[in-house]
This record gives C-alpha cells, structure tokens and sequence, in this order.
C-alpha cells in the first residue's frame, strides 16, 4: 500500500517534469491528459485506500544520512497511510480532479495552457507531499514546495504586473510565517529528539516533557501554528490571499480556497499532540490563542466580504472565514470535526469559485458584479449549482456546510468559548448577507454587461454538478465521516448536532438572507444609503482595515531604509572609510617617506645613516 | 597515475599548450581549453565514483613527486570528502565558464591561457597535501584572475575594472601572506613537535627525523601543538582566508570583483575563489590547529550573522544584477560560516554541501547574467523588464536559480542550508574570552536570512523578466540549440541531481568532514597538557 502512496506522489512530479521539458509535448494535447490523469489516479488511490487501510501504515527513506552509531540526526522522507492523510487525499483527488477538468474549457484558447498543466501538477506533488509527510521537515519541504508552486500560479498571467506582484506576496508573507515555522519545528525537535510525529507522539505521551516550562512548549505549539496560519492565511497573515485571486480562477479554486490553504488546517490536526493536554503537560495557552486568531479572521474576513464588488474577492474573504472557523474548531480542540469542516468546504468552495469562473468565462472575463447581473435565465446550470454552493456554505439545512458548521458552533459551546461562540454565531450570519448580495448582484436584476453572456460548456458544467451533489449531499456523511476520524487518535470526543443550537444558528442566517434581499435586490439604494451614514465604518472596510497599507509602509518604508542605510553603510563605511582609509594612509606614509627622506641630498643621508649606525650599536650593547 | 595528477596536468598542459598556437586560430584555442576542461569534468566524476567512505585511509587518490627534501617540500596530491567535493564544483564550473566565454573576441588566445592557468591554480589548492604547494597554487590562481578583469573586464557601477581588479588582488594577496605567516609558523613548530616521535603515514609508520622540517600536511596534522601556540595562530590563518571567503567586514572586494569580472571569471571567481577561502580555514586551520578552532569560532557565529542579514539587505537596496548576485553570494558565504562555526558533523557537512551547492548555482546566475549583458550592455534591473518574452529559456533558467539560490527544496542549496541550519540549533557557540555562551541567535538569524533572499531575488525575477516587455529587448535572441543551453542545463541538473539525491555528495563530504573533526573535537583539553 504504501508503494502505491510513493507511486501517488510522484506521478504528478513527473507529469510536471515531462510537460516542462518537452516542448512539442507542452504544445500538444497530450499534456493537460497527462496531467489530469495522474490527479485522478490519486482520487483512485484515495478510494483504493479509504476501504482497504484499517491501521496506520508507513515508509520512510533516509534523504540525509548523518548518524554515527552514538548519535547524530537522518533526515527523512516518508509517507503514513492513516484516516488523517486518506480524508485529505480524497479531498484533494476528487477535487482536483474536478477542477483539472474544468480547466480544460476554461483554459480553452490560451496559447501556454500546456505550461498551466505542469505548473498546476507541481501543485498537485507539492499537495499530496503534505498531506502523506510523516515528519515535520518533510512537512517543511513540501511546505516551501507549495508556496513556490502557489506563486508561479498566481503569475501566471506574467505580462500583468499585478499578477506578479501577488504571486511575490504570496511567497512571501508565508515566507515570513515560515521563519516561524521552522524554528518551531527546531524547538519541537529539541525538546522530544525526533522530526517523526509518531515519535513525537509517543514522547509527549510518555512524560519526556514533563518539567519543561509551559512557556517554552506554548512558544513552540505557538510557532508551529504561525506555519499553519501563514498557510491558511490567519490573521495577520491573511493580506496574500485576496490578491491571489490574480491566478487563473481554477487555480483559485484548487489551491486558494479548497486544498492548499486547507493545509495549515490539515498540519494542525496531524501534530494535534502539540496543542493539547497529553503525557501530563500543559502546551501552555497554544490553543486558546489559535480558537482567539481563527475567530478575529472569521469576523473581519466576513466584514471585509460585504464591500467587494469582485465575484471572486469576495468568495475569497468567505474562504478566509471559513478557514477561521476550521481554525477555531482546532483551538477547541475538535480536530475531527475541523477536518470535516474542511471536507465540506473544500467541495462547496470549489463549486462556488468554479461557478465564478464559469459566470466569468461565459461574460467574456467580467468579474466585477456591478457589471453583471441577470445571469439567471442565460446561465442555468451555473446559476442553480451556485445556488447549491451558496446554501452549503451558508449553512441551510439539510446542505454540507449545515452539517459541519453546525459541529464547529457545539464544540466551540462545549469548551466554553462563549465570546467565540457568539462571534462565529455572527458571523454565519454576515456570511449569509454577502452571499445574497453576491447571489442577487451577479443572477437576479438586469444584465449590466457589454459582451453577451452564454452557459458554459459541458466540460465545464459536468465538473459543477459533481461538486453540486457533493455539496449538498456530503452533510448526511458526517456521522460516517465521524466514525471514520475516530479511529484516528486525534478524535477527542464525538460530537452530535445540537438542535437548539442549529435552530438559534439557522434563525442568525435567515435573518442574514433577509438583510441580503432587502438590501440588495428589493430595495438595493438603501444599501448605499446605509453606507454614507457610517462613513468611517465603510472607508475602514474598503481599506481592509488598513492591514495591508501597514504592511506595505513597512516594506517600503522601513524595511526599504533599512536597506538603503546598509548600502549607504557599505560604501562610506567600508569602502570608502576603512577600505578607502587604509589606501590614504599608506599613500601618505608613502609620501612622507619620500618627502622627508628620499631628499636627494648627501648630508641628510649622512646624518640619518649616523643615527641608523647609533641607534643599532645602542641596541647591540643594551641587549 | 592517479586521477588528481591528471586533473591538475589537464588544464596546466593546456595551458602550456596553449603558449604555442598562432593566435588567429581562435576555434582550436576554444576547442582545446574546452576539452581540457572536459578531461577535468570527467576526471573529477570518476573521483566522486571511485571515493570509498570505507577506507581508513584519510586521502585517496594520493601522487608524491619529490621537490626539495632537504626542505621537506614534494607535490602531495590527495583527496578526501571534502576535497573531492570542490573539485568536482570546480570542474563543473570551469566546464561551462569555458563554455559561455564564446562571446570574448578580444585577446582570445591570452584569455584562454590565463583562465587555464587560473584553473590549474585552484585544482592545485584543493588537491594539495604540502603546505608550500598550497600557497603555491593559490597565487597561481590570483594572478591570471587580476589580468583576466584589468583586461576583459567591465565597469562595475562607479567603480572602473581597473579598480575592481587591483582590489581584488591586493585583498586576496594581503590575505593570503598573512596566511602564509600562521603557515611558516605551524611548520616550524609543528615539524619540531614531530622530531622522533613515530606517526602514521599512507597507511605506513614514519618517524621524522630530529632536526628535519617537512611541509606535508599529512603529518603535520599529527603534532599536537601547545594550546597557546594554536590559539595566538590559529586568529592569523583564519584572518587570512576569512579575506578571501569574504568574511565581513572584509568583503567589499568581493561584489565590485564579480561585477567587474567577464562572465566565466565572475563564475569562477563566485563558484570556485571564495570557497578556497573556506576550504582553507577547514583543511588548515581545522587541520592543523585544531585547539585554536575550538577555542575561536564562535566568536565567528556571531560574525556570520552580519554576512548573513547585513549582505542580504545591501542587496536589496541594488539596482545593478551582479552586484545583487554579488552580495547575495557574501550573504550565503555567511551560513557555510555559521555552518563550519558549529564544529559538529551536521553542521560542517551542510557548510562544504553549501560551497558545493552555492558554486553551482552562483556560477549559473553569472553564465545567464553575462549571456544577456552580452546583448544588452546593461545589467541595471529596472532597465531589463519582461524579459520572459524574449528569453523564455534563459529567463526560465534564471527563475529556477532565484529559487536555487532562495531554498526552494529540490535544489541542493536547500539541503544543504537545512544541515546548516539545524546543525547549529543545538550548537553552543562560547565566545571566547568572555565566558558568553550564545546559543539560537545565528540560527534565527539564518532562517530570517532565507526570508531576506526571497524578498531581493523575487524582486529582481518581477522586475527583470515579468511585466511588460520593454521594445528595446524584442530582438534578443534566446539560447539556441544544444551547444548554447548545455552549459546552463547541465548546471540546473547538476543542482537539482544533487538536490533530490544529496546522500550522493553528502556521504563523502560527511567522511572527510568526521575525520577532521575527530582531531578539533576535545581539541582543546589535548592541548592544553603539552607544552
């Protein structure tokens, strides 16, 4: 079984490698086949796996081999089969294979759509290396794999000076969260002697922490956690993931809302045994402050959501929100219901980003909902499976996100975050609001467009019926899907749905919808009104808070002057000072020299040869 | 004749050679230095094959040719890991720098000469076992590099190639003396150290004779000197090549140098010089004064971090491409530092991997910066710009050496910082004379480092070759055909073979790296009972 994991993992490597290298392959037909059929090999393998693995299975290769018989460290490769990494790889295969194939229609006519296939293999690699790693630095790598494979994405359209930009920051926000990330992982390392989570595991569980400071284990919990968060783009990590909405949208559909920024989520759960009450000690208050920063993003991502008029920003601040509920139901410490979560979204989300791109591509590459509208009865197919989407993400019964959304609000009650229960009760109701807006500005109304807008063809509707079935269907699984996770260890206790808290939530959302019709489609010039009354309020959503103004003043400003100030440093310090110093005195001294001694005259020579004659003789007898 | 006797008379043979060809027959000048070159690469694989991490024996490959006995002097040549791995770096390098040098019209015969006298000159230092050869061969190697830059050179920003080449030769000479100096200093002491005492040598007992001085590395290895002696000397090898490494604050020859340097010096003068710098504070200064390393490298952890963090920032505030690659290679000289500072197995080995990993990779953004300064006579960024278009080979070369060179697994600089890098979390570096112990800091200052090189190498990728494509650039021609992409191709495999398989190189680096090790471990307790 695991042969066919390391089979899994690399197929799309060499799709990559091979689309990449082979330019006549990279023209043909050949390369997008190539590149869906290893995505959906991994969907098969995940089936392969999800009904033959029982107990956890694992493999691992020495990369760097460094160990003496007293000691010294391996740095491993390896893949773990258990229902953790299945879950994912199923998310991934059956998603991923959705959108490679939507791709096909969407990418239609684009002359470079080979070289979109490997790069968007190489996602795929860098993906499932996430999710089969048995080892933090393994973790890491794949990690940075994925970063790199994110920013070549979202440049895609390289000639577009804004896609470049994203994709730079991108890389490197979580460039910065990685910086955290790793000395977490060094810290980790330290304290329990291995990279291996299940070494790690059996560390903690056995008291080889027991004395060290709560401090020190909630500063490494705590670090690891600023990995995931760059990831999944936690506050104040958030800023690159709306501007990744720059890539082709497949891409935002794949990596930006429903695998890759689900991999901090993923990570969290799999080093589940750094966050909690294990082996006898406390990982200080880790937790409690990742339930604090998966809440706030909740919040103003869905804040932020209501003043976008770009189809696709504002699906991607609803992906922010949600990424911070799944974030809040890993503080609580319901790791299985947080991975449901993020199965559930990970099929809605895609369908609604796909139903973007499809609203896109059949407008002739509109996005901006002010110049959409009344796409109702020209998009049918597309406007019904958005319905779909819109329901499971807003939670109405009996659609996934109803289901999962549902756990995350009774886990959050169960553990006592009352503040964080209220803020998440909110927010689904916000999350209703700026969905029924975004629903009724881009379906309802009159078309505001020039071009004329056309359904999208079958190979682009096939793929969002499928995740229209999923999504609405994946809720009634999460009793299996329960079952399943709790013979993984990471299950803390099973939840069931609380009706009375489904009934407050269900109420908090209707009234969200209820706002959204008022507001949008009844009597959509109230909306403005409502936005001159508050100013402030609406001038602090538009700026995002000014979260990335802040940002940007730093990298410009201070970070900028920092560098301009070494530089001046080195060239009038160094080069001219010391460097430049050194050269002057020698020069003079040179000078002097000659000046005062190669004088041509015989008596000066005399003398000086008389006081050399004296001064040696003085020397001589003295010592 | 074993493999290092061949490596090293390749390229002096042909520079040798070279002296009788009509000048005017410019391809068959090309022709031979590029199969000089060859012999060299092919040489120095077989080398990396034919290593055996089994042998008890230190140095393979070993050659003696009398010089002068009443001196003790004879060519030594041997290998071990650490040797084996830059000579193959440096084979790798002058394969493809003699590839790229097409576009030298000027003096073709000359240049030829010098780089092949250049190259001899450092297979000679890596591959030297006898302390006068060593400096022998070094300054080979410095004077072909000063006339390849006074001649072929460019101006570097405001600085003029003359300039640049007369402070590259002053610093790499000033260093090299003051090394010269510790050396003189160990071969006395270290031959008197020796007198009578009976010691291992290839394999056999060897006894030196009292009143006979020897420049045999081998043996000097084996005096275990007074722990005074090796902590005043030991300051004065390390200052010497810390010139060349460049170290800060010595650096500022280096980015001016490469900027100055035409294309396949920049390459050797990056990939290969700056590592003897390295390689010399490992084999000597590890080598024969291992006490005076125990005692003083931390001080040198702390130091590093300023290449590290300070070369980083310079970088960012460049707007020429060479001197970005130039600052960038002084920030990365800073982690084979910190990497050798730890003085533990995991550590050295990432610092040589680096040396290697770095080579390769800085020899290849020079290869793919000189290629488009060839046409556009610029290097300035911001007078670049989407050049993507028009250079989709190169420009994709040059993405993945931005990566490279910012650790993106894959690549065999990742690997190998991550040695680094983890090498030094658990390392206690004792400053010494102050009793301070500091421990984390470098490394924290590593990680950020990556964090640094991202921001100014995504910067130049974004404003070099994304973004509209400026007309000036629309009739720059790509690299064509097979002769013109092997050189960059086979340095991107080189990195990404060594990247994805690193136990290949790691395992050999690690035999040499554990056997120096041995002796500079505990180093300081032996030492200080002799007196």
């Amino acid at each position: 079984m695991t042969d066919l994991a390391w089979i899994c993992l690399f197929a799309p490597l060499v799709a990559a490698v091979w689309i990449g290298v082979s330019p006549r392959f990279r023209a043909g037909a050949g390369a997008p086949r190539l590149a869906i059929a290893t995505v959906l090999f991994a969907f098969v393998c995940s089936l392969i796996f999800l009904f033959s693995v029982h107990e956890p299975l694992q493999s691992s290769i020495a990369w760097m081999d460094l160990r003496t018989p007293g000691g010294g460290i391996v740095i491993e490769l390896g893949v773990i089969l258990d229902q953790l990494s299945i879950l994912m790889l199923l998310v991934v295969g059956a998603v991923g294979s959705a959108i490679f194939i939507f791709a096909l229609g969407y990418m239609k006519g684009d002359p470079s759509v080979g070289r979109f296939y490997a790069k968007f293999a190489l996602f795929v690699f860098s993906m499932l290396g996430i999710v089969f790693a048995n080892n933090f630095l393994m973790i890491f790598i794949f990690w940075e794999l994925v970063g790199v494979s994110s920013y070549l994405l979202i440049g895609y359209y390289w000639q577009k000076p804004s896609a470049v930009e994203a994709g730079k920051k991108a890389f490197l926000v979580n460039r910065v969260a990685d910086f955290g990330f790793l000395i977490g992982i060094l810290m980790i390392w330290q304290l329990t002697g291995s990279f291996r989570f299940d070494d790690i595991q059996q560390a903690v569980e056995a008291g080889a922490l027991t004395g060290t400071s709560g401090w020190t284990l909630g500063l490494a919990a705590f670090l690891i956690f600023i990995g995931a968060a760059g990831k999944s783009a936690q506050f104040p990590f958030h800023v690159w993931l709306p501007d990744a909405m720059e890539g082709p949208t497949p891409v935002s559909a794949l990596m930006h809302a429903a695998t890759m920024v689900a991999a901090g989520v993923y990570m969290v759960a799999r080093t589940f045994f750094c966050f909690g009450w294990t082996g006898g000690v406390s990982w200080g208050d880790a937790a409690e402050v990742m339930a604090l920063f998966g809440g706030l993003t909740a919040f103003l991502a869905a804040t932020m959501a209501l003043v976008q008029n770009d189809i696709k920003k504002v699906l991607a601040y609803s992906t922010l929100s949600q990424l911070g509920y799944m974030v809040m139901a890993l503080g609580a410490g319901a790791y299985a219901v947080s991975m449901f979560h993020l199965t559930t979204h990970a099929f809605f989300k895609a369908l609604l980003f796909l139903c973007a791109g499809s609203v896109i591509y059949g407008c002739h590459h509109e996005q901006d909902m002010r110049r959409l509208g009344g796409l109702r009865k020209k998009m049918p197919v597309t406007f019904w499976t958005f319905t779909v989407g819109m329901f499971a993400l807003t939670g109405i019964f009996p659609f996934a996100g109803f289901w999962s959304k549902d756990l995350i609000l009774d886990a959050l009650h169960e553990r006592e975050f009352h503040g964080l229960f209220l803020l998440s009760t909110l927010t689904a109701g916000l999350t209703a609001l700026y969905m029924a807006r975004a629903w009724f500005m881009t379906f309802f109304g009159k078309y505001r467009g020039r071009a004329e807008p056309h359904e999208s063809p079958r190979v682009m509707t096939g793929p969002l019926v499928f995740l229209a079935i999923c999504s609405a269907s994946a809720g009634f699984f999460y009793g299996g899907a329960q079952g399943y996770l709790s013979r993984w260890q990471g299950m803390v206790s099973e939840l069931d749905i609380n009706v009375s808290i489904a009934i407050v939530s269900s109420f908090v959302v209707l009234i969200g919808y209820a706002a959204g019709w008022y507001f949008f489609f009844r009597k959509p010039e109230k909306a403005e009104t409502v936005a001159r009354r508050f100013p402030a309020l609406h001038r602090l959503l538009l700026h995002k808070y000014y979260i990335d103004d802040f940002y940007l003043w730093v990298v410009r400003s201070v970070q900028q002057t920092i560098a301009v100030f070494c530089r001046l440093f080195e060239e009038r310090v160094i080069v001219d000072g010391m460097v430049g110093g050194t050269v002057r005195a020698a020069r003079r001294a040179g000078d002097g020299l000659r000046k005062r001694f190669q004088t041509g005259r015989i008596t000066q020579y005399a003398y000086v040869f008389l006081a050399g004659i004296t001064l040696l003789v003085i020397v001589m007898v003295v010592l | 004749m074993s493999l290092s006797l061949l490596i090293l008379l390749a390229p002096a043979t042909a520079t040798a050679y070279l002296f009788t060809v009509k000048p005017e027959r410019k391809g068959h000048i090309r022709r031979v230095a590029i199969g000089a070159s060859l012999v060299t690469l092919v040489g120095a694989i077989l080398m990396w094959t034919s290593y055996d991490p089994a042998s008890t024996e230190k140095y393979q490959f070993l050659t003696e040719i009398e010089w002068a006995p009443s001196l003790g002097l004879a060519l030594r040549l041997g290998a071990d890991g650490i040797s084996m791995a830059m000579v193959l770096l440096t084979a790798f390098v002058i394969f493809t720098g003699t590839l790229i040098s097409r576009a030298i019209e000027q003096h073709v015969k000359e240049h030829y000469i010098l780089l092949m006298a250049l190259v001899t000159g450092v297979f000679g230092v890596f591959l030297s076992l006898d302390l006068f050869f060593f400096y022998f061969f070094y300054e080979m190697a410095v004077i072909p590099m000063f006339l390849l830059i006074g001649v072929w050179g460019s101006q570097a920003a405001k600085y003029s190639k003359e300039y640049a080449t007369m402070k590259l030769t002053l610093y790499l000479t000033a260093g090299a003396v003051l090394a010269l100096v510790g050396l003189l200093a160990v071969y006395f002491k270290g031959s008197e150290a020796l007198w009578g005492q009976t010691v291992k040598l290839a394999g056999e007992s060897f006894t030196l004779e009292t009143g006979t001085y020897t420049f045999d590395m081998r043996l000097l290895e084996q005096a275990v000197l007074p722990a005074a002696f090796q902590n005043a000397w030991f300051p004065v090898v390390f200052l010497g090549f810390a010139c060349i490494i460049p170290m800060w604050p010595l650096h500022s020859w280096s980015p001016i140098g490469h900027a100055a340097a035409p294309s396949a010096v920049s390459m050797l003068h990056a990939g290969v010089l700056m590592k003897l710098g390295a390689y010399g504070v490992l084999r000597l200064g590890y080598g024969l004064l291992p006490a005076g390393a125990e005692h003083w490298m931390g001080w040198v952890a702390l130091l590093c971090c300023m290449n590290i963090i300070y070369g980083g920032m310079v970088a960012m505030a460049q707007r020429d491409m060479k001197f970005i690659i130039g600052f960038s290679s002084s920030s990365h000289m800073g982690y084979v530092l910190l990497g050798l500072a730890t003085l533990g197995v995991t550590g050295v080995t990432g610092a040589v991997f680096l040396m290697f990993a770095h080579g390769i990779m800085t020899a290849l953004a020079f290869a793919l910066v000189g290629y488009i300064y060839d046409q556009t006579h610029t290097r300035v960024i911001d007078d670049w710009g989407g050049l993507m278009k028009p250079l989709p080979f190169v420009g994709t070369c040059f993405v993945i050496m931005a990566f490279a060179s910012a650790g993106l697994p894959g690549f065999a600089n990742f690997a190998s910082e991550l040695l680094v890098i983890v090498g030094s979390w658990n390392a206690g570096f004792e400053l010494a004379g102050t009793g301070i112990t500091v421990r984390y800091l470098p490394t924290i200052a590593a990680i950020w480092g990556l964090v640094v090189t991202g921001t100014y190498m995504l910067r130049a990728v974004r404003t070099a070759f994304y973004g509209e494509t400026n007309p000036r650039w629309e009739g720059l021609r790509d690299a064509r055909g097979w002769s013109a992409k092997l050189p960059f191709v086979l340095l991107v495999l080189v990195l990404a073979y060594t990247g994805f398989f690193p136990h290949l190189i790691v395992e050999p680096i690690e035999n040499g790296v554990r056997a120096v090790l041995e002796r500079v471990n505990g180093a300081s307790a032996l030492a200080e009972a002799v007196r």
